[in-house]
């Protein structure tokens, strides 16, 4: 009992993700108290969850219980989450690139223009611009086909172009 | 390429999730189209927009501590981590601790099995179909004869143990003779017996090691134990058929055919 080794094990399994983790619940639940609790629960579910994990990519496995637990205390909480009718649906509208540039090192505009994005359009964004997570690995968390994954990444980011493209709505300080 | 194309495919290809052919059409494209590739710099802007390291939250370090302390949960010290709030998450923590030692265990002597018994049926699959594609004379057999007393004692010259040889021709698997061959490293006897066109080959050799039934690239493959032998059947025969044949091989009567 105790042994060193299972706990070294746990270490390389879980808490190596520890970061990614917590930076995605951290951006699913928009708040630092609830990224921690949803972090140690999934941790403590991972651990108990130990046995199912065969090899493969530890840290997938464990951003798919955070993405479950985060989803889970979401629904709870009945926060207001940004709506987002056409989910699933592709859409191209043309926004000037160099407008978006102008604001990309604004990091605060860009947490905005994240945190405005429905909770599935996020994790994708999420998993793959701060994970760099591939579409087989998205879908994989996700629970859905590469095709979905696509196309909310693709709908994703045309919200964050369309945000970021537009200056400050009046009214707010620069 | 189609602009539509173009505005479904930029995103996998920013990413880097193209193929290489497909890739280099839309390359192609964004040369030639203003309007994509415009397209294409905004997906580009977002990316950058977005990859800011400012906005990556990296985990408070009391969260990893409590989190290695619970991890390392027998040590009295851990205990210490624990504020009065959290002390709910010690016990099933520890209880988890130790399925987890229990799982790991488990799963590991589990995927070993599964693995070797996996590498083996490669091998073994391999095998048949190396003999199947060699003109006859050349590898499916190294003793040819429809005669076990010949294809026995063939077998007692060249290898340390001696296969259980039966002529089924009277039940519709003819011998049709048999070679030596290599699985893990070590010499085992394939016998090579025919259902009409089909062929099947019976691999044998000392070591006990269970039983099962596979379908691995269309083929059909039984294993089973007898006698302190490993047996492996494998045959793009049907499965039924295949049965059959392990059930003459393993001395049995034959559910389907009566002999005389």
């Amino acid at each position: 009992m105790g042994s060193p080794g299972r706990a070294a094990n746990f270490d390389v399994v879980v808490l190596a993700h520890l970061d990614a983790a917590y930076n995605l619940a951290r951006w699913l639940t928009r708040s630092e108290h609830d990224a921690q609790d949803v972090v140690q629960d999934a941790c403590i579910r991972a651990m108990r969850a130990f046995d199912s994990f065969h090899g493969g990519d530890a840290r997938a496995w464990l951003l798919a219980i955070v993405r479950n637990v985060a989803l889970t205390l979401l629904r709870t909480r009945k926060k207001p989450e940004p709506l987002d009718e056409t989910l699933d649906e592709p859409q191209s509208e043309a926004c000037d690139p160099q407008e978006i540039l102008l604001r990309a090192a604004d990091a605060e505009r860009v947490r905005e223009a994240i945190e405005q994005l429905h909770v599935e359009l996020r994790t994708v964004i999420v998993l793959r611009e701060m994970e760099g997570l591939s579409y087989k690995e998205i879908a994989g968390v996700t629970g859905v086909p590469i095709g979905t994954v696509m196309s909310r990444l693709s709908r994703g980011r045309q919200r964050l172009a369309e945000f970021l493209a537009e200056p400050k709505e009046a009214g707010e300080s620069t | 390429m189609t602009c539509k194309d173009s505005s479904e495919l930029i995103h996998a290809y920013l990413d880097d999730e193209l193929d290489l052919a497909t890739a280099r059409q839309l390359h192609v494209h964004l040369q030639e189209c203003e309007s994509c590739r415009k397209a294409s710099e905004t997906v580009k802007a977002v990316k950058t927009a977005v990859s800011n390291p400012a906005l990556y939250y990296k985990a408070p370090s009391e969260l990893r501590e409590r989190l290695m302390a619970s991890a390392q949960e027998s040590r009295p010290s851990a205990a210490k981590w624990f504020s009065q709030s959290e002390r709910q998450w010690l016990w099933p923590a520890l209880a988890a601790a130790i399925v987890l030692v229990f799982g790991l265990f488990l799963s590991l002597h589990r995927s070993e099995n599964r693995t070797q018994l996996a590498l083996e049926e490669q091998e073994i699959l391999d095998s048949h179909i190396r003999s199947l594609q060699q003109p006859e004379e050349t590898h499916l057999y190294d003793v040819k004869s429809t005669d076990q007393h010949t294809v026995k004692p063939w077998f007692d010259q060249h290898v340390d143990f001696s296969p259980p040889v039966r002529q089924l021709a009277s039940d519709g698997f003819p011998l049709l003779g048999g070679r030596l061959d290599y699985i893990h490293d070590h010499p085992v006897a394939a016998l090579v017996y025919a259902r009409a066109r089909h062929r099947i080959s019976l691999f044998v050799w000392p070591q006990e090691s269970g039983q099962g039934t596979s379908i691995d690239r269309g083929f059909n493959l039984i294993h089973w134990s007898a006698n302190g032998m490993t047996f492996w059947a494998a045959s793009d025969l049907n499965l039924a058929e295949l049965e059959q044949f392990e059930n003459l091989i393993r001395g049995g009567a034959s559910p389907t055919t009566s002999p005389r």
